[in-house]
């Protein structure tokens, strides 16, 4: 008699677990979310020349709250690999300002020490490499939301600004995307960096006797370019 | 029995046991001897094939998240090489028609690829997939005539077209490896590729797993250039495993070594027009990261230039290649002047 209350327990236990699981009752607006994210993700290198990618895009940026919550776990907890980098990638092209916090957060988190080898064997730590480059990725995103949401331009300025001053391993990524975003206002920063930091602020010039050979090649490039790339659409830009 | 004979036998029989057990331990442990290939998925689907059908890795081992891996930038439907003959001769001319074991890995179906993620899974697709960023990355393509001297910058008039001569001219060979070379079988620190130069000698490269299955394309190309730079040039790493990258650290940035080259192709790659049509954002993303990370991770001295100061290596390349590679100039020191820490 033992034996078979036990297997009733079993069998209670059991259906319990199989029903709180909640594989069978997932929303419908939950399963549409990780569709379109998987879409987005395994369609970045084509990126807008994807009608799908542009799909699932319009779809992340109206539940961009939703979306930047579903890859949190990703961006804070799992360890570095491309496609951490990937997810932070991602975020950058339909984030909202949680999606600005949530860059912060992965900005802001320790680096793990590298566990290169310390002599003879040429290794390299993927993780660490992928966790560094996922928070250089998180400053890029940071400045891509400024540029594709102007309502949240001054937000992502002002955190871009603090990275800068802040996180010394990104300071000059997020110089550099604020130089790109703010082109000629850049230099209204100044004040906010020390002397040590002037060289962000003076445009890279080759000394003068260069000069002239740029500005030959320069002209000779741009029209090089507009005859190249139009022979060669047809060959790259498939779907 | 005396006593002392039955102790030296119990002494003997508890050595024999640790030694039992240490041989037990062992032949369960990751990359052990007795368990040959125990950590090799590559060459274990080249055992395994059947009929000449090979059951290639479809994804990265050390990755646990599905919905992303690095192969997304190999689809095939980006790949020039994938419908012309005359593309794949050219991408060949780079060493691997010179190189060992291509037969093995791919040469027979290289266009095949994962009918679900349309990724092209053998080692030697992804390996042309690496190169085509080094070739589509110019406008001109496998047009590009790189059999001129690498001094002629009127014709080699921007770093990527260069580039793309000086890998072709600055090694010989390169083979495919179907071993993991990583520290144990789940570790994520491994060897992607290693380079054998030296006097009196053909130069080669040896691309490993993690080549193939474990980074993206963009990194493959960068890491060819880099090994590229120990091959006939035969500058080796010179930093005291001051840096997070350890034994493959260089001292700073004007000692032009491997990762000082690997970043210039970089910056390179990131600095052209936004409207190319083989370069995407993602890619172009993916290159600054990149850089970013051999800048922060590969130097024993921190690195002054960033990718804003190298904006016109596209337009002047001669005074980008001439500053980099002002260690092998002792000469005229006052070229390494820029590029000093």
């Amino acid at each position: 008699m033992r034996w078979l209350f036990f297997v009733l327990v079993c069998v209670v236990l059991g259906a319990t677990t199989f029903r709180s699981s909640g594989i069978a009752e997932a929303p419908e607006e939950r399963r549409l979310l990780t569709r379109h994210l998987d879409t987005a993700m395994s369609r970045i290198d084509r990126g807008p020349r994807s009608r799908a990618y542009r799909e699932s895009l319009v779809f992340l940026r109206a539940h961009a709250a939703e979306a930047t919550s579903e890859l949190g776990g990703l961006l804070l907890e799992e360890r570095g690999g491309f496609a951490k980098w990937q997810a932070t990638y991602l975020v950058g092209e339909f984030g909202d300002e949680s999606a600005i916090a949530l860059l912060r957060l992965l900005i802001d988190e320790p680096l793990p020490e590298s566990q290169s080898a310390g002599e003879g064997r040429h290794e390299i730590d993927l993780a660490y490499t992928e966790e560094l480059a996922s928070r250089v990725q998180a400053v890029m995103s940071t400045a891509r939301i400024a540029s594709l949401r102007p309502d949240l331009r001054e937000q992502a300025v002002a955190e871009l600004v603090a990275t800068a001053r802040d996180v010394p391993l990104v300071k000059s990524t997020a110089l550099f995307e604020l130089r790109r975003l703010l082109g000629p206002d850049f230099q209204t920063l100044r004040s906010y960096f020390g002397p040590g930091d002037a060289k962000h602020f003076k445009p890279f010039m080759p000394p003068p006797g260069w000069q002239a050979l740029l500005l030959r090649r320069m002209e000779e490039h741009r029209r090089q370019e507009r005859e190249l790339q139009e022979a060669r659409k047809p060959v790259c830009q498939a779907e | 029995m005396p006593s002392r004979v039955r102790l030296r036998i119990s002494r003997f029989r508890a050595l024999l046991i640790a030694g039992l057990i240490g041989v037990f331990v062992y032949m369960f442990m990751p990359s052990c001897a007795f368990l040959a290939d125990a950590d090799d998925t590559l060459c274990h689907a080249l055992a395994a094939a059947e009929a000449g059908l090979v059951d290639w890795p479809d994804d990265e081992r050390w990755y646990n998240d599905p919905g992303g891996g690095c192969g997304v930038f190999d689809q095939f439907m980006v790949c020039p090489w994938w419908s012309s003959q005359a593309d794949r001769d050219y991408l060949d001319g780079f060493g691997i028609a010179q190189g060992h074991h291509w037969g093995h890995m791919g040469r027979e179906d290289m266009t095949t690829f994962d009918e679900k993620t349309l990724e092209v899974d053998t080692p030697l697709a992804r390996t042309y997939n690496a190169y085509s960023n080094l070739v589509y990355a110019n406008l001109e393509g496998a047009d590009l005539d790189r059999g001129h001297s690498l001094g002629d910058f009127e014709y080699y008039d921007t770093f990527l077209k260069w580039s793309s001569a000086y890998v072709t001219q600055k090694t010989y060979r390169i083979n495919a490896n179907c071993s993991r070379s990583c520290q144990t079988v789940e570790s994520h620190s491994c060897v992607i590729a290693n380079t054998t130069t030296g006097p009196f000698r053909n130069d080669y490269i040896d691309l490993y797993q993690t080549f193939y299955y474990d980074i993206d394309s963009v990194w493959r190309a960068s890491t060819i250039v880099h090994e590229v730079r120990h091959a006939r040039d035969q500058v080796l790493h010179s930093g005291g495993a001051g840096c997070p990258r350890k034994s493959a650290c260089d001292r700073r940035w004007s000692t032009g070594g491997a990762n000082t080259y690997e970043m210039l192709w970089l910056a390179a790659y990131y600095w052209t027009p936004e409207d190319h049509p083989f370069i995407t954002a993602a890619r172009r993303a993916r290159a600054q990261a990149l850089f970013e990370t051999l800048r922060h991770g590969s130097f024993d001295d921190p690195v002054q230039w960033d990718l804003a100061s190298l904006a016109l290596i596209n337009e002047i390349p001669e005074f980008f290649v001439y500053q980099a590679a002002c260690s092998e100039d002792p000469n005229n020191p006052h070229r390494c002047l820029h590029l000093a820490n």
